[in-house]
């Protein structure tokens, strides 16, 4: 027999000391304090020196080196039974639809070896390629490892069987005592779905009362509403809708604070049609005005673009409306606003029945205005269609307030949650939050425990939009297919199949449940949707629709004459003591779906470059009142706002009907003065949700920042809390108090210049007007070839820069490729998609918002945001003081103006012929190809840096860390999750630290189409090689091919009247043309031209 | 010797081969359809899943049914379900396997592979293959007398110290006998120091000696690391390439069936596997053990000959956990499509993994044997290059870059960067010096080719 032993490690164990009890609850030590340590006097008197150190190093670095010569073993699990259609190594391309409530895109996803890796907008469709950075990022959504594993009650895990038969009892129960069940989801444009919830309705809510049930009803709740658009077409039309919008036809566009090339109502489409009329080649180019607060991507590509406060929206319509009825508008608006609501009016009516006039506003008053506006142009029937109605956001605010205070009151038995997060979302939040635990009945749908799903009694997750079916009917006409692209990763089902198990309807199966498809697909057979006819049987029918993503319903629309009927529309001089005014708007994160994916919010805003972070803007001019700035010189006044590594931001609190956010301040040039803005979508998780671990702040090692009671703390705030309802509609601008505080917080931006700093042959603008009267016979006047001096032949002579170079030519004309590249600059409008694209093929390292501030963010494709402006001061200051030697700074070229207008322009990697890098690196990483590519070994490479000295564009990003390893980037960066790094692509290796690394034009993509083509036996197709940001590219600005090709498009635009290259006078012979910015203004841009002359005699 | 041997024998293989060129043409025909369309199940010489093929024809002959064996090919259970044929029945009832038709197959067609299959002569084991077996074993010899080497030295050391030490003792007494005055403070260390500083040019040599020999040393062994050649990692079923790529004869492709596809060859999926061993359940040297294992990852019931199913339907399936053996760095990147597609460079697999159809296990192979199986007739004929460096090595892909050519007029997509290289000459007259046109010439050598 064996005796009990105790066993201890050391005494303070064995007499179990108080220090032992704490220390053993914690699985690693303290931290050491090594800053004390470091920071002590005592460190001088060391005896280690530096040189002992750098021994000491040399001798570890040996040492590991040779204790690592002994190589792992690498294990390989092939398929057991591999599917017909997957080569490893070869990737399959499926078509699927992205929707989400707040988004809905046609896309085209890549798989490899089962794994969805990155996506594209599919060319037709719904969306006709349209895509935006939330849709792009999405896959990365799919694998975020806080996502739920297997269903839950009352936070317990429990199996599906188990859930199934809590629910039904509480069902049966609720039905017995007529219960009142309400379904809360999002905008439910699945034809499919929509059935599904209603014989969940019909079963426990029979329509027999004699029979007792529950009294079930399904609301649609959109967190950013339209609700005004569809109320004041009932108003008006008397038919509630929201119709489609024409960008691509509208001659003059007037934009009353919607952003809707990024943001509103249905971005991934309108920004493509937007662009499409932005070709000066076209024969026309639409002309935009823009009336906002907050200056949004659309503003920056307005040609004329109006600062309003939120209040004046109404009044702008108003006068456009009287305007057009030729009423003198009696308004109290400025006079410069007056003046361009006046241009606006005349553009509006020169293109009468070819005209379109939008606005953000939720307030239908606002929306009514803008009816009769466009009924007044005649715009029904051209660029806006009544009858091909758009079904996004069906949301009812009236209803959704009515279900507010129902449940406020407990007045409610039990809910059911399908997509939405209201608990986040709703400004009264908390309230709601106590209200649904208190309910013996609630159940979410929720893919996360999110706020409103860990208050519910019941959590059953749902499959990410990459693992279901679903059909989605987002236009009257268009019925497009959501299909799996990879097995249930975690044990979830569908919320359909839920609902249809909970009915009574379908048999719970494994994860790979066919239960809803089977439904889905009789539905359409039964409903015949889609064009069935012109296939011999449904399966082929069926099968096409998969294999497209979608199909076109071929019944014939009967056009309906639109009703008009005038409503009368209060038009209310809002007045109020407080003289703030705030608008909340959306941005790149959306509503705060994507709060914890780590591209999206390293992906920097579009205006303010700014990343991770959610802020107050505000007009420069206001911070230096607010904050006490000396604006007595303007330079000195903007470097007192100016954020940078070392200057951090003002913060300020917003103080709304009690309500306070406390936020960093930007100083953003184009905010109208005295209004403030805040983004939408941040601050989720308070409650230590488990969304993901990158919605939460991290300090500089990389840890959670903690709170006083030990919680996570969200990035930014939530700014729903300010959107509450108004006259029964939710409103998100109103009038508020801002109060500066002492504090400062460190924002992370990626841009820290404002202007090009009168470098203006990096971005070549001109106007429409201009452009059609020259570029048949001179284009030189808007494209000027950069010239310099030349005595070469004694006298004084002007010679093209580009003839002038240090080096001999690079044989790559007519070689064998040459890959180039064109990036459209008038119709690219700065979304970022690319840089999104470019991020997930080409496995960039995400990292963290403490690197950015360090000015090591990793994009190998930037988009450069300049503010410029027409009569730009700046430029004449700078040329007046050039005049008088030594009185020049060139700091006041960063100086915007107040208004400015804004340049977008990618930058890259330019593949230089005669590049820089490549002869000053001492080892040979970056070399030339024959094919005219850059490339950059990283094998090779031992971190000098020289190239990133060197390179003009500063397009060269050094890879400081071992990102997939280093703990600082745990919590965000995705190689460093189990589950995340699934998304890496396998074609392009993952960098460690300590190289160079840049764009290589998707040589990957350029290798395999070269295999393609040799198997094949033939040449290269043109258009068959795109890099990734090309491919992405919704506008189709970049243009890719072989130059030398003399049939490719990319050598024809190469050598069209628009195109130039950033810096050519400093000979480098980039392998990427620019097609100079062409913008509709009437101003001529003769004064730039002048100063460009002024700028070359200067040298 | 062996040299010269090899050279008569090369020789003689030659002449024999241009005497029959025309025989063998027709032979090479057959052995292309053999290998396409026979060889995953029948053997020339061996019983395998179908019966051996050499002397089948002869067999049906000498049973007067010449004309039928035609039929039996292109469709067996038409004939045997005739009942007019007897061979039919007898390979029916031998066999447990339908034979597949091969209707596709001219009688034209069927004759070549008689012809290949009678003529055919199981590869004697080559003196390349004979080279390799003795070359692992001196490899493993080696790793064994680097240990006696070890404790030889130190017995040396250990004696040197003794006779150092019996010396000092001595010398001690016979300064004590001559009355000299002893150092009490002398050691090995102070009498060694003083000996090295009277010996200074024998020091130098020394220490320059020694510093040499181990930064060559140290420089060879550095150049050994990830290098890979005779890496033969333990695998957990014992597959052989021997049994099959060898006597079986089974083309590379059927099982590596991406390496035209994709840039992986592939480890073949348990599926492949199970085409013949859902059938074949017993192996001639582990008997059904090892493919018993194959049998459970596929969840194969061998007695039942099916597959078990769980409740849902789906097959009970367990991978198998290979470990790779050809192993190249993350940041290469390398394609198998690109180098064996018929359209591309189209090099034969032994070029690189030399004759697998010796080995068992996968292998990496030495460049020796590569080279030794690149001067058989058999590598000659296949056009195997030899090379130098190690394998999987870059300066052995660059080598091979370097000498490889490239036939421009040979497709489509080469005619045109012929057509654009000949509008440069003045740049381009390099590339046409030497008549060739190699991998190099036209970037082969590039970094980004292989590095991204």
């Amino acid at each position: 027999m064996s005796k009990t032993k105790t066993y201890w490690k050391g005494y303070s164990e064995k007499h179990q000391t108080p220090e032992f009890s704490v220390s053993s609850q914690k699985e690693f030590k303290d931290d050491v304090p090594v800053d004390e340590f470091l920071g002590s006097d005592g460190i001088d008197d060391l005896k280690t020196g530096r040189r002992d150190f750098l021994k000491f190093m040399g001798f570890s670095v040996a040492a590991a080196t040779l204790a690592s010569c002994e190589s792992p073993v690498i294990k390989s699990i092939p398929y057991v039974n591999k599917p017909e259609d997957i080569t490893p190594g070869v990737s399959n391309w499926y078509s699927s639809a992205y929707y989400d409530g707040n988004d809905f895109a046609n896309v085209l996803v890549k798989s490899r070896e089962g794994r969805p890796i990155w996506l594209k907008g599919k060319r037709d469709g719904f969306t006709q390629g349209g895509l935006i950075p939330r849709v792009s990022t999405s896959i990365l959504n799919l694998y975020n490892s806080s996502r739920l594993n297997g269903p839950s009650i009352e936070k317990k895990a429990e199996s599906w069987s188990n859930v199934d038969q809590e629910i039904l009892k509480k069902l049966n129960n609720l039905s017995a005592k007529n219960g009142k069940v309400r379904i809360i989801s999002n905008t439910v444009i699945s034809p499919s779905t929509k059935s599904v919830i209603q014989d969940f309705t019909a079963k426990f809510s029979p329509s027999d009362d004699s029979v007792s049930g529950c009294d079930i009803k399904h609301i649609e709740y959109d967190p950013q509403s339209y609700y005004g658009i569809r109320k004041a077409n009932e108003n008006i039309f008397g038919k509630s809708f929201i119709p489609s919008y024409d960008f691509s036809k509208a001659k003059t566009i007037v934009s009353i604070n919607a952003d809707f090339i990024c943001n509103w109502l249905l971005p991934s489409k309108f920004s493509t049609d937007f662009s499409k009329a932005r070709k000066p080649e076209n024969g026309w180019m639409s002309k935009h005005f823009q009336f906002e607060s907050v200056l949004s991507l659309t503003g920056a590509n307005s040609d004329v673009r109006v600062k309003i406060k939120p209040s004046e929206e109404v009044l702008v319509a108003a006068s456009i409306l009287s305007l057009l009825n030729n009423e003198k508008p009696g308004f109290n608006l400025n006079d410069e606003t007056s003046d361009k609501i006046q241009s606006a009016v005349k553009s509006l009516l020169e293109n009468k029945g070819n005209s379109l006039v939008v606005a953000g506003s939720n307030n239908p008053n606002v929306q009514m205005l803008v009816n009769k506006i466009n009924y007044n142009l005649d715009n029904y029937g051209t660029t806006i269609d009544a009858d091909n109605e758009i079904n996004l956001f069906n949301g009812n605010d009236q209803a959704i307030e009515d279900f507010q205070n129902e449940l406020l009151n407990g007045d409610i038995d039990g809910v059911i949650f399908y997509g939405v997060n209201p608990v986040y979302s709703l400004a009264k939040g908390a309230d709601i939050s106590k209200a649904i635990s208190k309910l013996d009945f609630s159940v979410s749908f929720s893919e996360f425990m999110d706020e409103t799903a860990s208050v519910c009694k019941f959590v059953c997750p749902d499959h990410n939009y990459l693992e279901s079916w679903c059909d989605l009917n987002p236009g009257s006409n268009n019925y497009s297919l959501q299909q799996p692209l990879i097995r249930p990763l975690y044990n979830t089902r569908q919320a359909q199949e839920n609902l249809l198990v909970w009915s009574g309807l379908a048999v719970r199966s494994n994860s790979e449940s066919q239960a809803f498809y089977d439904y889905m697909r009789k539905y359409w057979l039964e409903n015949s949707i889609g064009d069935q006819s012109s296939y011999p049987n449904f399966a082929d029918f069926w099968n096409w629709t998969v294999h497209n993503g979608f199909t076109n319903s071929t019944i014939e629309s009967i056009p309906s004459t639109l009703v008009f009927n005038d409503y009368p529309v209060q038009i209310s001089t809002q007045k109020n003591d407080l003289d703030w005014e705030y608008i909340v708007y959306q941005k790149e994160l959306g509503v705060g779906h994507h709060a914890a994916n780590p591209w999206l919010q390293e992906l920097p805003d579009a205006i303010s470059k700014i990343v991770w972070d959610n802020y107050i803007t505000m007009a420069p001019s206001d911070c230096y009142k607010l904050f006490g700035i000396d604006t007595s010189d303007s330079k000195s006044a903007w470097d007192g706002i100016h954020l940078g590594q070392e200057e951090k931001a003002f913060v300020a609190t917003l103080m709304v009907n009690g309500i306070e956010i406390k936020l960093p301040v930007y100083p953003l040039p184009g905010q109208t003065s005295r209004t403030v803005g805040v983004s939408m979508g941040y601050g989720r998780g308070v409650n230590n949700e488990d969304i993901g671990n990158a919605a939460f702040q991290a300090d500089e090692y990389g840890n959670h920042l903690t709170n006083a009671n030990g919680g996570l703390v969200p990035i930014g705030s939530n700014a729903f809390k300010l959107c509450s309802f108004k006259n029964g509609s939710l409103g998100y601008s109103g009038f508020g108090e801002v109060i500066a505080t002492d504090e400062r917080y460190a924002l992370a931006g990626t841009q820290t210049h404002h202007t090009i700093m009168g470098r203006t042959s990096i971005v070549k603008e001109t106007t429409y007007d201009f452009w059609k009267d020259n570029h048949k016979s001179n284009q030189e006047a808007y494209n000027p070839k950069i010239k310099l001096h030349s005595h070469a032949e004694g006298g004084h002579s002007e010679v093209d820069a580009t003839e002038y170079s240090l080096w001999d030519e690079h044989p790559v004309e007519q070689v064998g490729h040459r890959w180039g590249m064109s990036i459209d600059l008038s119709s690219c409008n700065g979304c970022g998609v690319c840089i999104t694209a470019c991020h997930s093929e080409n496995n960039v390292p995400v990292v963290g918002k403490d690197e950015v501030r360090r000015s090591r963010d990793m994009h190998w494709l930037r988009m450069d945001r300049y503010f410029s402006s027409i009569e730009d001061d700046n430029r004449k200051e700078w040329a007046d003081s050039n005049k008088v030697e030594g009185d020049f700074d060139y700091g006041k070229l960063e100086v915007p103006e107040e208004n400015p207008s804004v340049v977008f322009m990618p930058m890259l990697c330019q593949h230089c012929n005669h590049a820089p890098c490549e002869t000053v690196c001492p080892v040979a990483a970056t070399t030339h190809s024959n094919e005219g590519l850059n490339m950059m070994t990283y094998n090779r490479c031992i971190g000098t840096r020289y190239c990133a000295n060197n390179c003009p564009y500063k397009v060269r990003r050094f890879n400081w860390f071992n990102y997939r390893d280093y703990k600082k980037f745990k919590n965000f960066n995705p190689t460093q999750d189990q589950m995340a790094r699934m998304v890496l692509n396998p074609d392009v290796v993952v960098r460690s630290r300590g190289v160079m690394e840049k764009c290589s034009f998707c040589v990957q993509g350029i290798q395999a189409a070269k295999l393609e083509a040799k198997k094949e036996g033939r040449k290269i197709i043109d258009g068959e090689v795109m890099s990734a940001c090309g491919d992405a590219c919704p506008n189709d600005c970049i243009t890719f091919g072989d130059w030398n090709d003399p049939e490719s498009k990319i050598r024809d635009v190469s050598g069209s009247d628009r195109a130039y290259q950033a810096l050519e006078e400093v000979g480098v012979k980039p392998n990427i043309w620019y097609q100079l910015k062409v913008r509709n203004i009437d101003e001529d841009l003769a004064e730039n031209v002048l100063s460009d002359e002024s700028h070359s005699e200067n040298h | 010797m062996v040299n010269k041997l090899i050279k008569f024998s090369v020789k003689t293989t030659l002449t024999l081969v241009l005497a029959f060129t025309a025989f063998s043409s027709f032979s090479q025909e057959g052995e292309k359809l053999f290998k396409a369309n026979c060889a995953s199940c029948h053997n020339p010489v061996k019983n395998a899943t179908g019966p051996k093929m050499q002397g089948v024809l002869q067999k049906w002959t000498d049973a007067g049914e010449e004309e039928l064996i035609y039929q039996w090919v292109s469709n067996p259970s038409k004939l045997y379900n005739s009942g007019k044929s007897k061979m039919a029945k007898a390979i029916w009832d031998w066999s447990p396997t339908a034979m597949t038709p091969q209707g596709h197959l001219s009688r034209e067609e069927v004759e070549s592979i008689f012809t290949y299959v009678d003529n055919y002569a199981p590869p004697v084991a080559s003196v390349g293959a004979g080279g390799l077996a003795t070359g692992n074993d001196k490899s493993n010899e080696a790793d064994s007398s680097d240990y006696w080497w070890w404790i030889i030295s130190f017995i040396l050391v250990f004696v040197l110290f003794a006779i150092l030490g019996v010396r000092r003792e001595l010398s001690a007494a016979v300064a004590a006998k001559e009355g000299k005055e002893i150092d009490p403070k002398s050691t090995f260390a102070t009498n060694a120091q003083q000996w090295f500083l009277r010996n200074w040019f024998v020091t130098m040599l020394l220490v320059v000696g020694v510093a040499l020999f181990s930064g060559v040393e140290l420089f060879g062994r550095a150049y050994q690391l990830g290098v890979y050649e005779d890496y033969m990692p333990s695998q957990p079923v014992a597959y052989s390439h021997k049994l099959h790529a060898g006597k079986m004869g089974i083309e590379c492709k059927y099982c590596h069936h991406s390496a035209e596809k994709s840039k992986h060859a592939g480890i073949p999926s348990v599926n492949v596997c199970m085409n013949c061993h859902a059938i074949v359940h017993e192996g001639p040297e582990y008997g059904t053990e090892e493919i018993d294992k194959l049998h459970k990852a596929a969840g194969y019931n061998k007695n039942k000959q099916a597959y078990n199913l769980d409740e849902f339907g789906d097959r009970i399936e367990k991978p198998i956990v290979w470990n790779k053996a050809h192993n190249l760095p993350d940041h290469v990147y390398f394609s198998h499509a690109q180098h064996v597609h018929s359209n591309t460079a189209n090099i034969d697999c032994r070029q690189c993994h030399g004759p697998v159809q010796t080995y068992t296990l996968g292998r990496v192979s030495t460049i020796d044997e590569v080279n030794a199986y690149a001067a058989t007739d058999d590598g000659m004929e296949r056009g195997l290059i030899q090379l130098t460096k190690p394998l999987l090595t870059m300066g052995w892909c660059i080598e091979c870059h370097n000498k490889k050519e490239i036939d421009l007029t040979s497709s489509g997509y080469y005619e045109e960067i012929h057509k654009r290289i000949k509008l440069r000459a003045d740049v381009n007259n390099k590339i046409f010096e030497d008549d060739k046109v190699t991998v190099k010439e036209l970037g082969g050598w590039e970094c980004a080719k292989c590095h991204y």
